[in-house]
């Protein structure tokens, strides 16, 4: 059955783009973990 | 295009899951392998000290990594480690970078010493600095570690709430002691109290060092927003957009109290904060004695306060790192000082002395400074120094490192 999905014609396209896509995905929850855990307040210091 | 959107037209792309899967694992992979490769390098190019922007106060927060490979990087073999913590007053707050008193330190100790200052604004003496030393403990054994404090003021072994980050971090990365059992008592005698897990963020500081112990996402993302571009806005950046550029690229911004323009006299001696100012002074020694003479005219000493000390300080440092451990006891400008009555700069005085007596007692070096110093000239306002008594100071604590050094075996030939 015939479908308007996108498809790729070849399955290296298909892999490599998706390897790219969960790379970023990765890079993204690495950066999250930093972003996430940070403390939200900063110290206020004033010296004069 | 909303994420919903853009969510549904990923999931029509017609990707491969297991392929995503493995990118993923690869990208995170990949981030915390340079993660750890970033914690063994120095970005801080021309480190002199903390400045704001790599500090908490822009929400910059250091590892225990990154301090480390600071002094890897810069100490020669057989070099005297010297790391100068403490607060804003050993960071030199108020004396611009080319005439801080760790420099003029350095200068008077020679080549055989390698002189960091890791001090940070309102810090405690058993914050940032003294993890690192501590962590640093057996690579460089000959090692001298100094933080200033007020007499009496308390100590918690794991650093006050804005910058024990740094001790949690040392300590899930196992570069601590933990085998001292006087601190692990402290310690745990804290946490026995279920509430404090849940207050002021240590719940999340703990899951961040857990996460990290594996991950190092804060050394890699650290060396980013050091080197390259940063993602985290702060409150004391110089601008709204600028907090993306690249923290290594903000001089250090801290101005001259000798300088008139930068800072007048009467913002650094505010004729409207007199009575402010003297209720700190009073409050170095306010609790450290009965409320009144005895009536043969001494100060007897209040009991209950130097209780509590005792037990901070014996508990605060290791047993093996205290006698390396450099304690100063900085005096309170004598412009403020001298506006008290005879009787409470008795009291101010003692109260010092006796701080000192109680540190030395409790196995550590001690020493007090800025009794005799010049009101206005040496001191910034009641309790920074100026570079002049930054330059005063650093001749004082040389000749102290030196005795140091000679006592603990630091200067014999081997």
């Amino acid at each position: 059955m015939k479908t308007n999905e996108p498809t790729f014609k070849s399955p290296v396209v298909r892999h490599a783009l998706s390897l790219l896509v969960g790379l970023a995905v990765g890079v993204f929850f690495h950066y999250l973990l930093f972003r996430l855990t940070l403390p939200v307040q900063p110290f206020i210091y004033v010296a004069f | 295009m909303s994420p919903v959107e853009i969510l549904g037209a990923l999931r029509r792309l017609p990707l491969a899951p297991r392929s995503i899967l493995l990118g993923a694992f690869i990208g995170f992979a990949a981030f915390c392998l340079l993660g750890r490769q970033a914690a063994r390098t120095d970005e801080h190019k021309n480190f002199v000290r903390l400045t704001r922007y790599t500090s908490p106060e822009t929400l910059y927060y250091p590892t225990v990594n990154e301090l480390m490979a600071i002094v890897r990087a810069r100490t020669k073999p057989g070099q005297i480690l010297v790391i100068v913590g403490g607060n804003s007053v050993l960071r030199g707050v108020g004396q611009p970078a080319d005439k801080i008193w760790t420099k003029r330190l350095q200068a008077e100790l020679g080549a055989g010493y390698a002189v960091f200052n890791f001090a940070f604004n309102g810090s405690a003496i058993t914050d940032g600095a003294a993890v690192v030393a501590e962590a640093l403990r057996n690579e460089f054994p000959k090692q001298i570690y100094m933080a200033n404090a007020a007499p009496t003021q308390g100590v918690n072994p794991e650093g006050s709430l804005v910058y024990r980050f740094l001790f949690w971090d040392a300590w899930s990365k196992g570069y601590l002691d933990k085998t001292d059992a006087k601190r692990n008592t402290k310690i745990s005698d804290t946490h026995a109290n279920r509430a404090y897990h849940f207050q002021d963020g240590f719940a999340e500081l703990t899951i961040r060092d857990w996460f990290d112990r594996w991950f190092y996402f804060q050394d890699f993302w650290n060396d980013v927003s050091l080197t390259r571009f940063s993602t985290v806005w702060g409150a004391y950046m110089p601008g709204p957009l600028l907090f993306s550029q690249a923290r290594n690229s903000f001089k250090d911004p801290e101005p001259d109290f000798l300088n008139p323009v930068a800072i007048p006299f009467a913002a650094r001696y505010r004729p409207d904060t007199i009575a402010i100012e003297l209720l700190n002074v009073r409050g170095c020694s306010w609790d450290a004695f009965e409320r009144e003479k005895t009536p043969d005219g001494k100060w007897k000493i209040y009991e209950p306060t130097w209780q509590r000390f005792h037990e901070d300080v014996t508990a605060s440092f290791p047993q093996a790192l205290k006698k390396r451990t450099l304690v100063l006891m900085s005096h309170s400008s004598p412009y403020y000082v001298n506006k008290l009555t005879p009787d409470e700069i008795e009291r101010d005085g003692l109260a010092y002395t006796l701080a000192v007596k109680e540190w030395e007692k409790a196995g550590y070096a001690s020493m007090e400074y800025g009794k005799d110093f010049h009101a206005t000239q040496d001191y910034g306002d009641r309790t920074h120094l100026t570079w002049k008594g930054g330059e005063k100071l650093a001749v004082l604590v040389a000749a102290k490192v030196r005795d140091m050094s000679k006592e603990l075996g630091y200067l014999d030939p081997k």
